[in-house]
C-alpha cells in the first residue's frame, strides 16, 4: 500500500516535470515566432507551479525586453543572475536592458577589498560555499588521519601541511558561506516598475522630493512604513517611495 | 426819568453809529441744495467789499466743471452805493450722499473773512439732467462722446485669453473732425499683453445706452493674465477735440460750431482672475491653457552608433503658447542628449495666440540595442470645457544596429585596430536558453540545515574514533607471538574436543589427539610442523625446563598415538590416553618457561 502511494507521488511529480518541460519548449517556440506575450504567459505559469531556473527567468526577461518593457526585463535578468551569478549570456542581455533605462547612476567607488570580496563571493551561491565547506571538512579529516597514521617522516610532513592548508580553506569557505548568507538576508533589492516616481524625504505625500527615479532602476530595501519603503540607490542616496511601485527581487 | 431818557438816546446814537459803519459780508450761495449725480450746481462766493487774496475751498467730492468766474457789480440807488464781487464755480458731484462745500476766505482791508460751509444733498442720477445753465458746449460735448472699454471675459482663468476693445462712441449731435491725442495709455502689469492697433478706423453704427451712436474701434488688446485674484486695468485717457454745434447761426444759416477739447477716459476696470481648478489636475500639468495637440516625431528610427537622431516635441493649437513649457524628454541614459532647439511659429490675433512651438532634441546613441522612448504626455486646461485634457504620444522604439552594447575604452579600441584582427564578433542580444533545467522554487537551503551540520562536523567527529581503532589495531599487530600461541592453543583445544567426541572411534580419536598435541607444541615451542620429531621435541622441552617425567609422558603419548593406528586398543586405553594427554599438557603448561 505504502509502496503504491510512493509510486503515485513519484509518478505525479514526474508528470509535472514533464508537463513543465513541454510548456517551456512550447513557450520557446512562441518566442521564436515573436509571440512574446504568449511566451511570457506560458513561462509564468511554470513559475506559478512552483518551479524555476535561471534559464526560465532569463527567457522571460528576454521576452519582456523584446516587448520594450525595461523594468520587468531587468527584474527577471536579476532573478536569473541570482541563480546563476556567472552566466555570461545573462550578463550580456542585462547590459542591453540596462542601456534602455532612463537612470544612469554612478555607484559609489568601492574599496579594492570589497571589489575582491564581490568577485570571490560571486563565484558560488551560499549553498555552493556550504558544500565546499563540507568538502574541505571531509578532506581535512582524511588528511589528518593520514598524518596521524603515516609512518615515514616525509609522508607525515606532507600530510600535515596539506591538512593545515585544508583547515585554512575550510575556515575561509565557511566564512564566505555565512557572510554571503547574511548578505542575502540583509541586502534585499527591488526593481522600480513604475515609469517614474518621486523619491521623498519622508514617508508622506506632501514631503519634499529628493529625486525622481525611473523604471528599471535597482534599489536596496532598507525598511518599510505602511505603504512606503525606505530605499537606497547605488550612489548612496536614500529616500522613501511607495512600496507599490517596487517589485522585490 | 429825565436821566433814563438820556441813557436811551446815547444808546441809540451809539448803535446807529455802528451800523452805519461799512459792514463787510462774505457768504456762499448755491444755485440749489439738492441735485442729481449727473447734474451740476453753481456755487457763488459773494462779498460786498473789494476783497482780494480769494481762497476757494477744496471742493472735495466735486469736479470743477467751470470757473472760477469773477464778476463785479456797482450800483448807486438814492445816492447809496451797492457793491458786490462774486466768484462763481460750476461743480459736478462725483458721488452720492451729503457733500460739504468748505469754507472760503477773503482778505479785506487788513481783516480775513470766511464763509460758513454748506452741505449739499446728492441724489442718484436723474433721467433728464438739467444743468440749468443753458447750452454749455462743454456739457454737450461730454454728453455726446463716450469712450468704452469692452472686456470679453471679466472673470477669466489664469492664462486664459481675454480681449479689451476700446470703442469711441460719438452721437449724431456732435462731430470729431481732427485727430485726438492719447494722454495715458494703460499698462497691463500682471498680464502678458499685445496691442492690436486698428489699421483703419472704420465707422460703425451702434447703440450706446439705447441711443443711436456712431463708433470707431480704437484698439484691441489681447491679454493673458499671469496672476490670480482681482487685477486692475488702468484707464485709457484721450484728449478729443469735439465740434459742438451752437444755437447761433452764421449769415448762411449754418450753425456755428464751437470746438471743445475734452479729456475722456474709459475708467478703471477690475478683472477677477480665477485660479485653475485643483481637482483632477494632472501631475504633469505645466500651465498650458487652451486647446492643443501634441506630437513626438523622430526623423529616423533605425540608425547606427554615433549617428545623430532628431526628435521633435511639438505643441500646436490655440492658447498661451508663448508662456507654456513643453514636457521634458526622458530617454534611456545611454542615449546622449543635446540641448534642445526651440522653434516658435506663433501669430497673435484678437482671437488669441495660435500656432505651434516645438523643441528638437538631438540624440546620439552610444551603444547598440533597442531603446524604447516611453510615451510623453502633455496636459492642458481647456477653458471652454473647463476640464484638464491629456494628450499622449506613441511609444517610439529606436533601434541602434551596429556597434557595441557596452562602452568601449577608446585606448583598447586603438590597440585592437593596430593588431590584425581576424574576426570581430560584435556583442549582440543573445537568444533564449532552451534547456529548462527546472527545480522547485521553495527548495530548502542546504546551508545551516541539519544535513549540512552533520556533514560538516561528522568527519571531524570521526577522527578520534579512527585514532582509537588504529591504536587497537596497532597494539594487536605488535603482539604477533601471542597471537600464534593463542591460535595453536585454540587448535589444540579444538582437536582435544574432537578426540573426546570420537572416543569410540579409535582411528579418528588418535588422529585428533595427535593433531592436538602437535598444535600444542607448535604454539608452545614456536616450531613448524615439519620440524616435529620426538628427539627434537624432547630436547626443546628440556631446554624450556620442563620436568623429565612430563617429557617422557609426552613422548609416550605420541608413541601410543602412532601405535594405536596399527594395533587394536581397548576403550579403557583410549580413556587413559585422553586423561593422560590432558594431564601432560596442563603439566607442561605449568612448567614451561
Amino acid at each position: 500500500m505504502k509502496c503504491l502511494v510512493k509510486f503515485y507521488v513519484f509518478f505525479i511529480l514526474f508528470s509535472i516535470q514533464g508537463q513543465a518541460q513541454g510548456l517551456f519548449n512550447e513557450a520557446a517556440q512562441n518566442y521564436k515566432n515573436e509571440a512574446y506575450k504568449k511566451a511570457i504567459e506560458q513561462w509564468n505559469s511554470i513559475l506559478d507551479n512552483g518551479q524555476h531556473s535561471a534559464a526560465l527567468y532569463y527567457n522571460i526577461a528576454n521576452a519582456h525586453y523584446k516587448l520594450n518593457q525595461v523594468g520587468p526585463s531587468i527584474y527577471y535578468y536579476e532573478k536569473a543572475l541570482a541563480l546563476a551569478p556567472n552566466d555570461a549570456q545573462i550578463k550580456t542581455n542585462l547590459t542591453f536592458a540596462q542601456n534602455a533605462k532612463v537612470d544612469a547612476i554612478t555607484p559609489l567607488p568601492k574599496t579594492i577589498f570589497s571589489k575582491w570580496y564581490t568577485t570571490i563571493a560571486r563565484q558560488f551561491t551560499f549553498d555552493g560555499w556550504a558544500l565546499l565547506a563540507v568538502l574541505f571538512s571531509g578532506l581535512f579529516s582524511i588528511l589528518f588521519l593520514g598524518y596521524y597514521f603515516a609512518g615515514a617522516e616525509q609522508k607525515k610532513r606532507l600530510f600535515f601541511t596539506t591538512a593545515i592548508i585544508c583547515s585554512c580553506l575550510f575556515v575561509l569557505v565557511f566564512t564566505m558561506a555565512s557572510v554571503s548568507y547574511k548578505d542575502l538576508q540583509k541586502n534585499v533589492f527591488a526593481i522600480v516598475f513604475s515609469e517614474a516616481t518621486d523619491v521623498k524625504s519622508e514617508p508622506k505625500t506632501n514631503s519634499d522630493t529628493i529625486f525622481v527615479i525611473h523604471e528599471g532602476t535597482k534599489v536596496q530595501l532598507l525598511e518599510t512604513d505602511g505603504l512606503w519603503t525606505h530605499v537606497a540607490i547605488v550612489n548612496g542616496v536614500e529616500g522613501w517611495m511607495p512600496s507599490a511601485e517596487l517589485k522585490k527581487l | 426819568m429825565n436821566r433814563q431818557k438820556h441813557i436811551w438816546l446815547v444808546l441809540f446814537v451809539v448803535l446807529f453809529a455802528f451800523t452805519s459803519q461799512a459792514q463787510v459780508t462774505f457768504e456762499t450761495k448755491v444755485s440749489r441744495k439738492k441735485l442729481g449725480l449727473n447734474e451740476r450746481v453753481r456755487v457763488d462766493f459773494v462779498m460786498n467789499a473789494d476783497g482780494d487774496d480769494f481762497n476757494p475751498p477744496s471742493f472735495e467730492g466735486f469736479r470743477v466743471v467751470g470757473g472760477p468766474n469773477q464778476s463785479i457789480s456797482n450800483s448807486y440807488i438814492n445816492r447809496k452805493r451797492t457793491y458786490s464781487k462774486t466768484y462763481s464755480y460750476f461743480l459736478s458731484p462725483l458721488k452720492q450722499g451729503n457733500l460739504r462745500i468748505g469754507k472760503a476766505s477773503i482778505y479785506v482791508s487788513g481783516e480775513t473773512y470766511t464763509t460758513s460751509s454748506i452741505t449739499l444733498e446728492i441724489t442718484p442720477a436723474v433721467k433728464t439732467p438739467s444743468d440749468g445753465l443753458g447750452n454749455n458746449p462743454e456739457v454737450i460735448a461730454e454728453q455726446n462722446v463716450h469712450l468704452v472699454a469692452e472686456i470679453s471675459n471679466p472673470t477669466p482663468y489664469l492664462n486664459q485669453r481675454l480681449t479689451i476693445t476700446y470703442k469711441l462712441y460719438v452721437s449724431n449731435n456732435v462731430s470729431i473732425t481732427s485727430q485726438w491725442r492719447e494722454i495715458n495709455s494703460p499698462r497691463y502689469a500682471d498680464f502678458w499683453s499685445k496691442n492690436i492697433d486698428s489699421q483703419k478706423l472704420n465707422l460703425f453704427e451702434g447703440k450706446y445706452q439705447g441711443e443711436d451712436y456712431r463708433y470707431v474701434v480704437l484698439k484691441t488688446t489681447v491679454l493673458y493674465p499671469q496672476k490670480t485674484g482681482p487685477l486692475e486695468i488702468e484707464p485709457l485717457t484721450l484728449d478729443v477735440p469735439i465740434d459742438v454745434p451752437g444755437k447761433r447761426r452764421n449769415i448762411f444759416g449754418r450753425s456755428l460750431t464751437t470746438r471743445v477739447n475734452k479729456t475722456i477716459s474709459a475708467g478703471k476696470r477690475t478683472i477677477t482672475v480665477k485660479p485653475l481648478p485643483i481637482k483632477d489636475r494632472p501631475g504633469n500639468f505645466t500651465g498650458a491653457v487652451g486647446d492643443f495637440t501634441f506630437s513626438v516625431t523622430p526623423n529616423k528610427k533605425v540608425l547606427e552608433v554615433d549617428q545623430a537622431l532628431e526628435l521633435s516635441l511639438t505643441v500646436s493649437g490655440k492658447g498661451n503658447l508663448n508662456t507654456l513649457s513643453l514636457p521634458s524628454l526622458k530617454v534611456p541614459s545611454t542615449l546622449e542628449v543635446y540641448e534642445p532647439q526651440r522653434k516658435e511659429n506663433i501669430r497673435t490675433r484678437a482671437s488669441g495666440i495660435s500656432g505651434s512651438i516645438s523643441q528638437t532634441y538631438t540624440l546620439v546613441p552610444q551603444n547598440k540595442g533597442t531603446y524604447p522612448i516611453s510615451p510623453i504626455s502633455f496636459s492642458f486646461f481647456n477653458p471652454d470645457t473647463q476640464t484638464y485634457q491629456s494628450v499622449s504620444s506613441e511609444q517610439i522604439v529606436i533601434r541602434v544596429t551596429a556597434g557595441s552594447a557596452t562602452k568601449q575604452d577608446p585606448t583598447i579600441a586603438q590597440t585592437q585596430t593596430k593588431k590584425p584582427q581576424p574576426l570581430i564578433i560584435e556583442e549582440r542580444f543573445r537568444y533564449i536558453k532552451l534547456n529548462a533545467d527546472l527545480s522547485p522554487i521553495a527548495s530548502p537551503h542546504f546551508f545551516k540545515s541539519k544535513l549540512f551540520w552533520g556533514l560538516l562536523f561528522g568527519p571531524l567527529g570521526l577522527i578520534p574514533l579512527f585514532v582509537l581503532l588504529g591504536k587497537k589495531y596497532r597494539s594487536m599487530r605488535a603482539d604477533v607471538q601471542g597471537l600464534k600461541l593463542r591460535k595453536a592453543n585454540r587448535m589444540a583445544r579444538k582437536y582435544l574436543v574432537e578426540a573426546r567426541k570420537n572416543k569410540h572411534n579409535k582411528a579418528i580419536f588418535y588422529e585428533a589427539l595427535e593433531r592436538s598435541l602437535h598444535n600444542y607444541l607448535k604454539a608452545r615451542l614456536d616450531i613448524q610442523t615439519t620440524q616435529i620429531s620426538k628427539e627434537r621435541i624432547a630436547k626443546l622441552l628440556l631446554e624450556r625446563k620442563v620436568a623429565a617425567m612430563a617429557v617422557l609422558d609426552f613422548e609416550k603419548l605420541l608413541k601410543s598415538c602412532e601405535l594405536a593406528r596399527y594395533t587394536p586398543t581397548s576403550d579403557v586405553a583410549i580413556k587413559q590416553d585422553y586423561k593422560k594427554a590432558i594431564d601432560t599438557i596442563s603439566l607442561i603448561d605449568k612448567q614451561i618457561q
